[in-house]
């Protein structure tokens, strides 16, 4: 639904004991075309969270510049979602209430409206059962899966990911990345999904940006080129993972 | 009874580890798969208050045989009995009433006072760091001044009335609520206000509603339940110091110049009393009503 082009994004972080700063990004170029999905890899410490957050507004912007559909993006905004690493889900609101938060802030919309519009997304991940549930009583994915839910419920443009399933077991990760596949499917949604795991970004995007360590620098970026549902060992998914891995 | 298999052989395979669960006649029960004895454990549960109040019942004794047979001086340990006698006194003559209301009162004054000026205070301390630094000297110079300290002007400004005894009492009450508000505030996790801003939350006014607010509500609660402590106590002090002419402070204060120890202990034990029910009353309806979703966390 939007074509996010970031352009010459570079950032320094100063802090007291070292005046002259630690450069995090240098001279960062790329683009994701609509309904593209893209994953930004690299080892950690080499600034994609912070890119990440630069994109999402949450970070200023020092140098270049980050547009979505040719404007440029200042501050954070329901237009573009954001699932975080950490489970941000709020404590003290049902699951159902958390994924209105977003459709409440925006006003106007009547309390059933607002439920009926959260439990059609609680469905597509799969969580309706669990609608008036604290974030507490779910498990880590399951917390992970309302969190999207609640980025999807303000019909975003982009979508930004920071290692959603960073903190999750196998099983349940691959799980939810064959559930993520299908709601990029469903939604034509623009996603910018940050990952070290090399498998992760094999297995599910479209163009992977492969980033250096400190300063993060892009070094290629590689299109996948092969069709969903792709098989995790098949020899084509190999080729590629191979190619990454040489890479980093 | 409580052997595994005797009952219900299947039952056996459901104990996962019953050691490492409370260990309470109803959790054993729901372990072994037995929970068709549920209804027994009444029993138990009635067994344990008849524990409770024979132990209430020999305490009481125990006062009564030391202050009428050992002690055998009035002033020094007014008997159970004494001390009943007093009760029954002042409540046929109503005074006792008419004293708990005033003190109520008191209380009331100082807790809404408090609350509502001290959780705004923290609120702007918390969330806005400039004013953090304007106003933290003061409150760091003002709290340590004992609120007993503002008696005198307590007097001055409000003379002998009931706003005097509440001064002193939000006094009391108003920096633990702060200091409260102010951590809870200072303890928000950072991932939720940028959740809430990237969901479209991004005025300062909406991000302290439905984001700070209820993140801080548990270290607000507890602020509260604190200070309400140091408010009664200050309601005590405040009343026998002379801010007031009436309360329970007040009459037991009175009570000790005419030596009528047994008056003093009864004012002493209502005292207890009504705090313990004050608290009870907040912990049941309060914590209920704001800290619902925290159940299985802490409570």
């Amino acid at each position: 639904m939007g074509t996010l082009r970031i352009d010459k994004v570079s950032h320094v972080f100063f802090n007291n004991d070292d005046p002259l700063g630690t450069m995090a990004l240098d001279n960062i170029s790329f683009e994701i075309k609509d309904s593209e999905f893209a994953c930004l890899l690299g080892p950690s410490g080499c600034g994609k969270t912070t890119l990440l957050r630069i994109a999402a507004g949450l970070e200023p912007l020092k140098s270049g510049e980050v547009t979505l559909n040719n404007v440029p993006i200042a501050g954070p905004n329901p237009k573009w979602g954001m699932v975080f690493q950490q489970y941000s889900l709020f404590p003290w609101r049902t699951i159902i209430n958390n994924v209105i938060f977003g459709l409440e802030m925006q006003g106007g919309i009547s309390r059933e409206k607002l439920r009926a519009m959260g439990c059609k997304y609680l469905k597509m991940v799969g969580l309706e059962a669990f609608q008036n549930r604290y974030p507490h009583e779910l498990s880590g994915g399951m917390q992970q899966r309302a969190a999207i839910a609640r980025a999807l419920a303000n019909e975003p443009e982009v979508l930004f990911m920071d290692e959603p399933f960073g903190a999750l077991d196998a099983q349940t990760r691959n799980g939810l990345q064959l559930e993520l596949l299908k709601i990029w499917h469903q939604k034509n949604i623009t996603l910018l999904f940050v990952t070290h795991s090399v498998d992760e970004a094999v297995f599910m995007a479209d163009k992977i940006i492969v980033m250096t360590d400190r300063p993060g620098r892009v070094k290629e970026v590689i299109t996948v080129g092969l069709p969903h549902p792709r098989i995790r060992t098949s020899p084509e998914v190999n080729y590629i993972r191979n190619k990454v891995l040489n890479l980093l | 009874m409580l052997k595994p298999n005797r009952f219900n052989v299947k039952s056996h395979s459901r104990v996962v580890c019953p050691a490492v669960e409370t260990f309470s006649l109803p959790n054993l029960l729901n372990n072994y798969g037995l929970n068709h004895l549920m209804k027994y454990t009444s029993i138990h549960t009635a067994q344990q208050k008849m524990q409770k109040s024979f132990f209430i019942f020999l305490g009481l004794l125990i006062w009564q045989i030391v202050a009428v047979l050992i002690v055998k001086n009035k002033f020094k340990l007014p008997s159970f009995s004494d001390v009943i006698m007093a009760l029954m006194k002042v409540s046929i003559s109503g005074a006792l009433f008419t004293d708990i209301a005033i003190s109520l009162i008191h209380f009331a004054i100082g807790i809404i006072a408090a609350v509502s000026i001290g959780i705004p205070i923290g609120i702007v301390m918390g969330w806005f760091k400039k004013m953090n630094g304007v106003m933290s000297p003061f409150i760091e110079i003002l709290r340590p001044i004992p609120p007993l300290a503002w008696i005198p002007f307590a007097m001055s400004w409000f003379g002998l009335t009931h706003q005097a005894a509440g001064f002193v009492i939000f006094i009391g009450m108003i920096f633990p609520i702060i200091i409260n508000t102010y951590t809870g505030f200072q303890n928000i996790p950072k991932v939720h206000v940028e959740a809430a801003m990237v969901l479209g939350c991004n005025k300062n006014k909406s991000l302290i509603y439905y984001v700070a607010l209820p993140s801080a509500m548990p270290s607000i609660i507890s602020g509260i339940r604190i200070a309400m402590g140091t408010g009664w106590m200050c309601l005590v002090a405040a009343e026998m110091f002379g801010v007031s002419s009436d309360g329970l402070g007040y009459e037991l204060w009175q009570s000790f110049h005419l030596h009528r120890m047994d008056y003093v202990f009864m004012y002493m034990l209502l005292l207890g009393f009504i705090g313990f029910f004050i608290d009870a009353f907040f912990r049941r309806h309060v914590n209920k009503k704001f800290l619902r979703w925290q159940q299985g966390i802490i409570l």
